[in-house]
């Protein structure tokens, strides 16, 4: 039945980050009161941002977890070692700063594949 | 022969160099156009809390029992993430009918009517376009609809906003199957690349020379 439903879309951002995804409806509280977003201020430790991704990560109902940039450097490692196709971690842009590619894990594994060898 | 397995490989090799830096640029591309939708998201949803007020357009006013209405159906062989909104189930109170369905009977029209004069005294009569214009807004939007959590009378840019934010995760879950593409590409790439030097070490040993 999970299957034919879909999987949900987590968010790790700022409040009208939060807001805004919640407004197009990824938003759910589940059975045991888990949300699936997270609302990131100034007072959010490291800790727990990286428990709730860590969190998002193991739920097997989620496909896609959505988490801006600026937080996303500071769960780096943990982004990182994260290999699995499920759930894909997508770093969006943050409302303060603009999109960098080059901090984007996935586009950094990308261009670390070539090098002025393979172009001789 | 060997020569032959070699510019196969190399050929191959081209192959997927290429087919990487394109998704690479098609990657980069809808990311920024992820970036565009959500700039455009903040500014209304900066707009709309000048007019609703700081307080109201917060976490505090989530719902504490919110349904995800949006999921994503992810299709691990092909690694591909598709956008797609579940539509509410009806409402168990009748609400007005859009204009593209079939009119409603003469009774329904009645009680629909005589309800409506219960309420402070009624509008005047509208033209039937704008009657047809108004029932249709209403039925877009579900009683569930996350935006009730703000309020009722809402500006048109969180509506804008809503949209911008729908549209933006339409455009993750393409971004994340192009990743997902270029994940294998890359996989491809390096068996391809570790094969074809293996090779080429393998031609460029010294013969063996054995003498009786």
């Amino acid at each position: 039945m999970s299957a034919s439903r879909g999987k949900l879309l987590a968010v790790i951002g700022d409040e009208d980050t939060c807001t805004g995804f919640l407004l197009g409806g990824i938003g759910e509280i589940n059975k045991s009161r888990q949300p699936n977003f997270l609302v990131v201020d100034k007072d959010t430790a490291t800790a727990d941002i990286e428990e709730q991704l860590n969190q998002f990560i193991s739920r097997k109902d989620i496909g896609i977890i959505l988490i801006s940039q600026s937080i996303a450097d500071v769960v780096r490692h943990i982004i990182d070692s994260h290999k699995e196709p499920i759930p894909s971690i997508l770093e969006i842009p943050s409302k303060d700063a603009p999109y960098d590619p080059s901090k984007d894990s996935v586009l950094r594994r990308a261009k670390g594949m070539f090098s002025a060898e393979d172009f001789r | 022969m060997a020569n032959d397995n070699g510019e196969q490989q190399e050929h191959q090799l081209d192959e997927v160099c290429i087919a990487l830096l394109k998704l690479i640029a098609q990657i980069d591309a809808k990311k920024r156009s992820l970036e565009e939708c959500l700039r455009d998201g903040y500014y209304l949803l900066a707009q709309s809390r000048k007019s609703v007020g700081k307080e109201r357009l917060s976490s505090t006013y989530y719902s504490p029992q919110m349904k995800a209405s949006t999921m994503v159906k992810c299709n691990t062989k092909e690694g591909s993430f598709a956008h797609i909104c579940r539509p509410p189930p009806p409402p168990t109170t009748p609400v007005a009918t859009s204009s593209e369905q079939e009119p409603a009977t003469t009774e329904e029209q009645g009680v629909h009517r005589r309800k409506k004069q219960q309420n402070p005294p009624p509008a005047p009569a509208k033209k039937e376009d704008e009657k047809t214009t108004s029932m249709t807004t209403r039925s877009k939007l579900h009683p569930d609809d996350p935006i009730f959590w703000f309020g009722i009378l809402l500006p048109q840019s969180l509506h804008k906003a809503k949209e911008c934010f729908s549209q933006a995760t339409s455009i993750s879950c393409e971004i994340c199957s192009l990743e997902r593409m270029l994940e294998r590409k890359r996989a491809l790439y390096n068996s391809l690349s570790s094969s074809s030097s293996s090779s080429s070490a393998a031609a460029a040993a010294p013969a063996v020379v054995t003498t009786s």
